[in-house]
């Protein structure tokens, strides 16, 4: 029973151990990269963001944060506006 | 950076560059122009995607017999509406300068000033542009000048990759003898730099870059 219950302890630790989140982000008015620029520019001055990946063909970004760490639609919004992008939809869990 | 204003400076000639007249938030952007209207440089700081503040210097060829026209201008661009849609982009700026000018071999500077308008829309296939300016420099210079572009990408390039577009340009300044002058010209560009070179159909070479950072 003691066994039973120390794997299971370490199980439920396991399931809530920080991970990194990847979130992807429909934008409008993404068709040039010299232009583009702002939106990984801006993404990357959030503490939260380890990386930013910007699609054209798919007019999409994708940002995948650092170990732990999240960002909420609040944000994700409020970063995509200030770089002069409409934001469409966001996706979480996967990429563009 | 003081030494690399002097520099740019020292290099400084006419006009408008084409990447656009309003960068991303907290960036700077230095362009430099050359073709047959003159040469300039543009260092601008951009505190949003608004609208941005800089420093202009340029000189304007004039017509044979007349001297060229030295400006510089502290600058204000502003982005007065963008239309975002998914396949496409739309910008309307406002720009203008203040400053002085002076011809060539004349000592005296008089007060100068600028207004234009910058109108573009493109796609990932297609660009289209409108930009224009009415000069004001007291006794030296009173002008307007026009310029249309229209161009296509030949491929498509992946994000951080080198993207190339075919451009005709025209420009339109009345008071020029050769006042409509075409310059089909190949831009390339990255999400850094961009630089454009053509030869117009008067022969004259058309060199333009662009650094964002």
């Amino acid at each position: 029973m003691k066994h039973f219950t120390y794997t299971l302890a370490t199980l439920l630790m396991l399931s809530t151990a920080a991970h990194a989140e990847t979130v992807s982000m429909e934008l409008n008015g993404l068709v040039c990269a010299f232009c583009a620029k702002g939106i990984e520019k801006n993404f990357q001055k959030n503490a939260a963001v380890e990386s930013v990946n910007v699609n054209l063909e798919s007019k999409c970004a994708t940002v995948t944060t650092k170990e732990g760490a999240t960002l909420d639609d609040k944000t994700i919004t409020d970063i995509v506006t200030s770089a002069g992008y409409n934001l469409v939809k966001i996706n979480r869990g996967k990429s563009c | 950076m003081r030494a690399l204003l002097y520099l740019l400076l020292l290099f400084s000639v006419l006009n408008d560059a084409h990447a656009r007249a309003v960068s991303y938030a907290d960036s700077w952007m230095v362009m430099q122009e050359n073709s047959h209207m003159g040469s300039s440089v543009h260092l601008s700081y951009s505190p949003t995607w608004q609208y941005s503040l800089g420093l202009r210097t340029e000189r304007m060829n004039e017509d044979a017999g007349k001297d060229d026209i030295w400006g510089q201008y502290f600058q204000v661009n502003y982005l007065a509406k963008r239309w975002n849609q998914k396949e496409s982009q739309g910008n309307l700026f406002l720009l203008s300068g203040l400053g002085a000018a002076h011809r060539e071999g004349d000592g005296d500077w008089d007060p100068a000033a600028f207004v234009g308008i910058e109108a573009d829309w493109e796609t990932r296939h297609l660009y289209f542009l409108y930009e224009n300016r009415l000069n004001w420099a007291d006794t030296i210079d009173q002008s307007f000048s026009q310029k249309f572009r229209a161009g296509f990408a030949p491929w498509l390039a992946d994000y951080d990759s080198i993207h190339p577009w075919i451009i005709l340009q025209l420009d339109h300044h009345p008071e020029l003898e050769d006042n409509v002058v075409l310059t089909p010209l190949v831009r390339l560009y990255t999400p850094l730099w961009l630089t454009e070179f053509g030869v117009s159909h008067k022969g004259d070479v058309l060199f333009n870059w662009t650094y964002q950072f």
